[in-house]
């Protein structure tokens, strides 16, 4: 009689004593690779498109002041300024221009509020013109409390 | 006679530090959102303050400067270059038939001239797209 040779089988187990080791190498991997992208930005509620674009007809026009964006150097990225454009009181003619840096712009801004607090502002800069000066007007005028104005593309030369 | 107290070696004990790892790989892996687009290499104009976009609401447009003679502007959306503004209107019209509480992050390099960004904002209004985020550099943080 042939006897056979019983294998014990020992039950298998999964080792985990490295566990803690694979979970500490995947939290280096976490730490290393996550970003916290907290992204912010100027906040524009552009006017719905029904809306015409009509010719703001003011009855006073010393209660709207014109922010021209205009380069004053060869720095297309820095050497920007802004020139006011006001009139006094209704029935004057000649407008007054002041041109300062544009970290001036909520300052400005504030002062001519004071004097005329219904005032309405327009940002104008040129087609051809770079976009980021026109972003940093209208973060002055943000800080300034200013939440509406208009915003308009200068197609001939800004004087 | 001065009795001495026997001083026992301090020991940290570690036998909870896998669960302390545990619970924070669990919190990196669930925070952790992997960029889906790349979009462009842009300078953000550097702004003294901004307000936080959301992200779960928020469509991407990236535009940079380009020095050829017919465009002046690369704008790239989902990854995907934008050869005609026109085409913008019709791919914000799905986005927001989607979600209608889309906002639309403008991804633009300081350098890029105005009047492609304007364009771009005049599809954006078409396609009743109209809260629009100028993303900066914030010196203050987002409120």
């Amino acid at each position: 009689m042939l006897m056979k040779n019983r294998v014990k089988r020992v039950a298998g187990d999964i080792p985990l004593a490295s566990t803690s080791d694979i979970a500490f190498l995947l939290l280096i991997f976490f730490l290393a690779t996550t970003v916290f992208d907290i992204e912010s930005g100027i906040l524009l509620d552009l006017p719905p498109s029904e809306t015409q674009e009509k010719a703001a007809v003011l009855e006073d026009r010393s209660e709207m002041a014109v922010l021209d964006i205009v380069m004053t150097g060869s720095d297309a990225a820095n050497d920007f300024k802004v020139k006011m454009i006001t009139f006094a009181s209704k029935d004057a003619t000649i407008p007054n221009k002041r041109v300062f840096p544009i970290k001036e712009v909520g300052t400005e801004v504030k002062l001519w509020l004071e004097r005329k607090p219904k005032s309405v502002f327009m940002v104008r800069t040129k087609p051809d013109d770079p976009y980021g000066p026109m972003v940093k007007v209208l973060d002055q005028l943000k800080m300034a409390g200013i939440q509406k104005y208009a915003i308009r593309i200068l197609d001939e030369e800004i004087e | 006679m001065r009795i001495e107290k026997k001083k026992s070696a301090g020991k940290i004990p570690t036998s909870s530090m896998a669960d302390i790892a545990f619970l924070l790989l669990i919190f990196f892996m669930t925070t952790t959102i992997l960029k889906d687009e790349a979009g462009l290499e842009v300078v953000y104009p550097d702004t003294e303050q901004g307000t936080k976009t959301e992200r779960e609401n928020t469509a991407r447009i990236w535009m940079a400067p380009l020095a050829g003679a017919k465009k002046t502007a690369l704008t790239v959306i989902n990854d995907a270059e934008i050869k005609d503004y026109e085409d913008v209107l019709g791919i914000m019209q799905k986005k927001r038939d989607k979600n209608p509480a889309l906002s639309v992050a403008m991804n633009v390099d300081e350098k890029t001239p105005y009047k492609d960004v304007n364009s771009v904002l005049e599809m954006l209004r078409k396609a009743h797209t109209n809260r629009v985020f100028f993303i900066s550099n914030a010196k203050k943080g987002p409120e």
